[in-house]
Protein backbone atom coordinates (compact mmCIF):
# COMPACT_ATOMS: atom_id res chain seq x y z
CA UNK A 1 0.00 0.00 0.00
CA UNK A 2 1.12 3.46 -0.77
CA UNK A 3 1.40 5.64 2.06
CA UNK A 4 2.14 9.08 2.62
CA UNK A 5 6.24 8.52 2.89
CA UNK A 6 6.32 6.39 -0.38
CA UNK A 7 9.01 8.22 -2.44
CA UNK A 8 9.42 5.89 -5.27
CA UNK A 9 6.50 4.98 -7.68
CA UNK A 10 5.21 1.27 -7.88
CA UNK A 11 6.73 -1.14 -10.46
CA UNK A 12 5.15 -1.56 -13.55
CA UNK A 13 4.56 -0.63 -16.84
CA UNK A 14 4.68 3.54 -16.84
CA UNK A 15 5.76 6.25 -18.89
CA UNK A 16 4.38 9.40 -18.44
CA UNK A 17 1.21 11.25 -17.36
CA UNK A 18 -0.77 11.42 -20.65
CA UNK A 19 -2.16 14.72 -21.57
CA UNK A 20 -5.20 15.47 -19.25
CA UNK A 21 -7.77 17.70 -20.72
CA UNK A 22 -8.89 19.34 -18.13
CA UNK A 23 -5.90 21.08 -17.80
CA UNK A 24 -5.10 21.67 -21.91
CA UNK A 25 -2.58 24.72 -21.19
CA UNK A 26 0.88 25.43 -20.03
CA UNK A 27 -0.51 26.24 -16.20
CA UNK A 28 0.01 22.63 -15.11
CA UNK A 29 -0.11 23.89 -11.17
CA UNK A 30 -3.84 22.55 -10.94
CA UNK A 31 -2.74 19.34 -12.76
CA UNK A 32 -0.44 18.20 -10.36
CA UNK A 33 -2.31 19.60 -7.02
CA UNK A 34 -5.40 17.79 -8.16
CA UNK A 35 -3.80 14.02 -8.86
CA UNK A 36 -2.22 14.63 -5.42
CA UNK A 37 -5.58 15.63 -3.40
CA UNK A 38 -7.57 12.67 -5.90
CA UNK A 39 -4.27 10.16 -4.67
CA UNK A 40 -4.97 10.71 -1.11
CA UNK A 41 -8.81 10.73 -1.38
CA UNK A 42 -8.60 7.64 -3.35
CA UNK A 43 -6.38 6.03 -0.16
CA UNK A 44 -8.60 7.46 2.27
CA UNK A 45 -11.58 6.26 0.67
CA UNK A 46 -10.60 2.35 -0.72
CA UNK A 47 -8.88 2.24 2.75
CA UNK A 48 -12.32 3.08 5.04
CA UNK A 49 -14.44 0.86 2.44
CA UNK A 50 -11.44 -2.16 3.44
CA UNK A 51 -10.64 -2.65 -0.54
CA UNK A 52 -7.45 -2.62 -2.48
CA UNK A 53 -5.52 0.54 -2.90
CA UNK A 54 -4.26 -0.13 -6.30
CA UNK A 55 -6.39 1.47 -8.52
CA UNK A 56 -4.90 4.67 -6.77
CA UNK A 57 -1.48 4.17 -8.11
CA UNK A 58 -2.46 6.34 -10.83
CA UNK A 59 -2.92 8.95 -9.09
CA UNK A 60 0.27 8.80 -7.26
CA UNK A 61 2.45 8.29 -10.53
CA UNK A 62 0.67 11.24 -12.34
CA UNK A 63 1.79 13.39 -9.36
CA UNK A 64 5.14 12.05 -9.15
CA UNK A 65 5.97 13.04 -12.37
CA UNK A 66 4.36 16.11 -12.28
CA UNK A 67 4.82 17.66 -8.83
CA UNK A 68 8.51 18.91 -8.08
CA UNK A 69 9.76 17.06 -5.15
CA UNK A 70 9.77 20.14 -2.81
CA UNK A 71 6.13 20.74 -2.90
CA UNK A 72 5.19 17.07 -2.29
CA UNK A 73 7.63 17.13 0.66
CA UNK A 74 5.96 20.08 1.90
CA UNK A 75 2.80 18.64 1.54
CA UNK A 76 3.49 15.69 2.73
CA UNK A 77 4.72 17.53 6.14
CA UNK A 78 1.66 19.41 6.36
CA UNK A 79 -0.37 16.31 6.25
CA UNK A 80 1.41 14.70 9.04
CA UNK A 81 1.22 17.90 10.82
CA UNK A 82 -2.73 18.12 10.10
CA UNK A 83 -2.21 21.47 8.68
CA UNK A 84 -2.70 20.44 5.34
CA UNK A 85 -4.95 22.88 3.27
CA UNK A 86 -6.81 20.92 0.90
CA UNK A 87 -10.00 18.85 1.38
CA UNK A 88 -8.77 15.17 1.67
CA UNK B 1 1.23 81.89 -36.67
CA UNK B 2 -1.80 81.33 -34.90
CA UNK B 3 -4.65 78.25 -35.13
CA UNK B 4 -7.20 81.13 -35.22
CA UNK B 5 -9.01 78.76 -37.79
CA UNK B 6 -8.92 75.61 -36.10
CA UNK B 7 -10.85 75.28 -33.12
CA UNK B 8 -11.90 72.26 -32.48
CA UNK B 9 -12.73 68.71 -34.57
CA UNK B 10 -14.82 66.81 -32.49
CA UNK B 11 -15.59 64.44 -35.43
CA UNK B 12 -11.87 63.92 -36.43
CA UNK B 13 -11.17 63.48 -33.15
CA UNK B 14 -13.77 60.45 -32.77
CA UNK B 15 -13.27 58.69 -35.63
CA UNK B 16 -9.26 58.60 -35.23
CA UNK B 17 -9.80 57.26 -31.84
CA UNK B 18 -12.43 54.71 -32.25
CA UNK B 19 -10.79 53.47 -35.68
CA UNK B 20 -7.71 52.28 -34.48
CA UNK B 21 -9.10 50.85 -31.42
CA UNK B 22 -11.44 48.70 -33.81
CA UNK B 23 -8.42 47.45 -35.68
CA UNK B 24 -6.39 46.64 -33.02
CA UNK B 25 -8.85 44.71 -31.60
CA UNK B 26 -9.31 42.65 -35.30
CA UNK B 27 -5.90 42.15 -35.18
CA UNK B 28 -5.49 40.60 -31.28
CA UNK B 29 -8.29 38.64 -31.39
CA UNK B 30 -6.80 36.14 -34.18
CA UNK B 31 -3.44 36.71 -32.26
CA UNK B 32 -4.55 35.28 -29.18
CA UNK B 33 -6.52 32.33 -31.29
CA UNK B 34 -3.12 31.17 -32.69
CA UNK B 35 -0.96 31.62 -29.56
CA UNK B 36 -3.60 29.05 -27.79
CA UNK B 37 -3.32 27.02 -31.14
CA UNK B 38 0.15 27.07 -31.18
CA UNK B 39 0.21 24.81 -28.03
CA UNK B 40 -0.45 21.96 -29.27
CA UNK B 41 -1.65 18.84 -27.93
CA UNK B 42 0.94 15.66 -27.72
CA UNK B 43 1.43 12.79 -26.35
CA UNK B 44 5.25 13.60 -24.71
CA UNK B 45 7.44 10.38 -23.71
CA UNK B 46 8.86 11.36 -20.73
CA UNK B 47 8.59 14.56 -18.39
CA UNK B 48 11.27 16.30 -16.65
CA UNK B 49 10.72 18.87 -14.46
CA UNK B 50 13.01 21.74 -13.71
CA UNK B 51 13.51 23.58 -10.99
CA UNK B 52 15.41 27.37 -11.11
CA UNK B 53 17.35 28.78 -7.98
CA UNK B 54 19.72 31.31 -7.34
CA UNK B 55 21.21 30.48 -8.89
CA UNK B 56 21.86 27.14 -10.31
CA UNK B 57 18.66 24.78 -12.23
CA UNK B 58 17.46 21.68 -10.25
CA UNK B 59 16.40 19.04 -12.81
CA UNK B 60 14.17 15.93 -11.40
CA UNK B 61 13.79 12.72 -13.97
CA UNK B 62 10.91 11.34 -11.56
CA UNK B 63 8.92 9.04 -14.21
CA UNK B 64 11.01 5.84 -13.69
CA UNK B 65 12.49 6.31 -9.94
CA UNK B 66 14.08 9.66 -8.38
CA UNK B 67 17.19 10.92 -9.96
CA UNK B 68 17.47 14.28 -8.73
CA UNK B 69 20.43 16.96 -9.58
CA UNK B 70 21.59 19.94 -9.81
CA UNK B 71 22.70 22.18 -12.33
CA UNK B 72 25.47 25.15 -11.39
CA UNK B 73 27.85 26.38 -14.41
CA UNK B 74 31.20 25.71 -14.41
CA UNK B 75 33.15 28.34 -12.65
CA UNK B 76 35.85 29.91 -15.10
CA UNK B 77 39.29 28.44 -12.61
CA UNK B 78 37.07 25.36 -13.65
CA UNK B 79 36.79 25.04 -17.07
CA UNK B 80 39.36 22.44 -19.66
CA UNK B 81 40.39 23.53 -22.77
CA UNK B 82 37.37 23.70 -25.69
CA UNK B 83 34.66 24.43 -22.61
CA UNK B 84 32.27 27.31 -23.02
CA UNK B 85 33.13 30.38 -20.37
CA UNK B 86 29.79 31.43 -18.77
CA UNK B 87 27.72 28.53 -20.49
CA UNK B 88 28.96 25.16 -19.77
CA UNK B 89 27.52 23.33 -16.71
CA UNK B 90 28.71 20.18 -14.04
CA UNK B 91 25.70 18.05 -14.83
CA UNK B 92 23.64 18.75 -17.81
CA UNK B 93 20.22 17.49 -18.98
CA UNK B 94 20.40 14.24 -21.21
CA UNK B 95 17.84 13.70 -23.45
CA UNK B 96 17.17 11.40 -26.25
CA UNK B 97 16.45 13.04 -30.07
CA UNK B 98 12.91 12.28 -31.65
CA UNK B 99 11.19 12.18 -28.30
CA UNK B 100 9.06 14.41 -27.94
CA UNK B 101 9.39 16.06 -24.13
CA UNK B 102 7.92 17.89 -21.76
CA UNK B 103 9.20 20.12 -19.31
CA UNK B 104 7.30 21.15 -16.09
CA UNK B 105 9.57 24.55 -15.14
CA UNK B 106 8.97 26.06 -11.98
CA UNK B 107 11.17 28.13 -9.16
CA UNK B 108 12.02 27.53 -5.66
CA UNK B 109 12.78 31.39 -4.90
CA UNK B 110 12.36 33.91 -7.84
CA UNK B 111 11.26 34.64 -11.14
CA UNK B 112 14.00 32.97 -13.66
CA UNK B 113 13.11 31.74 -17.15
CA UNK B 114 14.33 28.51 -18.57
CA UNK B 115 15.45 29.09 -22.16
CA UNK B 116 17.31 27.34 -24.86
CA UNK B 117 16.63 29.47 -27.76
CA UNK B 118 18.40 27.04 -30.40
CA UNK B 119 15.36 24.76 -29.56
CA UNK B 120 12.67 27.69 -29.67
CA UNK B 121 11.98 27.80 -25.72
CA UNK B 122 11.66 29.96 -23.21
CA UNK B 123 9.48 29.47 -20.31
CA UNK B 124 9.47 31.39 -17.30
CA UNK B 125 9.64 29.68 -14.08
CA UNK B 126 7.77 31.32 -11.11
CA UNK B 127 7.46 30.29 -7.73
CA UNK B 128 4.18 28.57 -7.07
CA UNK B 129 3.24 28.04 -10.82
CA UNK B 130 4.13 24.96 -12.60
CA UNK B 131 4.81 25.78 -15.78
CA UNK B 132 4.65 22.98 -18.93
CA UNK B 133 6.67 23.39 -22.26
CA UNK B 134 7.22 20.44 -24.69
CA UNK B 135 9.62 19.87 -27.68
CA UNK B 136 11.02 17.12 -29.96
CA UNK B 137 14.63 17.22 -30.74
CA UNK B 138 15.61 16.30 -34.19
CA UNK B 139 18.98 16.39 -34.11
CA UNK B 140 21.62 15.10 -31.70
CA UNK B 141 24.06 17.70 -29.89
CA UNK B 142 24.61 19.92 -27.21
CA UNK B 143 22.44 22.69 -26.57
CA UNK B 144 22.93 25.92 -24.61
CA UNK B 145 20.53 28.87 -22.85
CA UNK B 146 20.83 31.05 -20.15
CA UNK B 147 18.56 32.08 -17.66
CA UNK B 148 16.17 35.03 -18.87
CA UNK B 149 14.81 36.46 -15.84
CA UNK B 150 16.84 38.78 -13.83
CA UNK B 151 16.69 36.88 -10.30
CA UNK B 152 19.70 38.77 -8.30
CA UNK B 153 23.37 39.34 -8.74
CA UNK B 154 23.98 35.78 -10.79
CA UNK B 155 21.36 35.83 -12.92
CA UNK B 156 23.82 35.66 -15.88
CA UNK B 157 25.73 32.56 -14.56
CA UNK B 158 23.06 29.73 -14.63
CA UNK B 159 23.66 28.58 -17.91
CA UNK B 160 21.13 25.57 -19.00
CA UNK B 161 22.30 23.06 -21.46
CA UNK B 162 20.80 20.09 -23.02
CA UNK B 163 22.38 16.82 -24.10
CA UNK B 164 20.37 15.19 -27.04
CA UNK B 165 21.38 11.38 -27.75
CA UNK B 166 20.63 9.53 -30.55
Amino acid sequence: MLDVEAQEPPKGKWSTPPFDPRFPNQNQTRNCYQNFLDYHRCLKTRTRRGKSTQPCEYYFRVYHSLCPSSWVESWNEQIKNGTFAGKI
Amino acid sequence: LTNTSISDAQEMETIWTILPAIILILIALPSLRILYLTDEINDPSFTIKSIGHQWYWTYEYTDYGGLIFNSYMLPPLFLEPGDLRLLDVDNRVVLPVEAPVRMMITSQDVLHSWTVPSLGLKTDAIPGRLNQTTFTATRPGVYYGQCSEICGANHSFMPIVLELIP
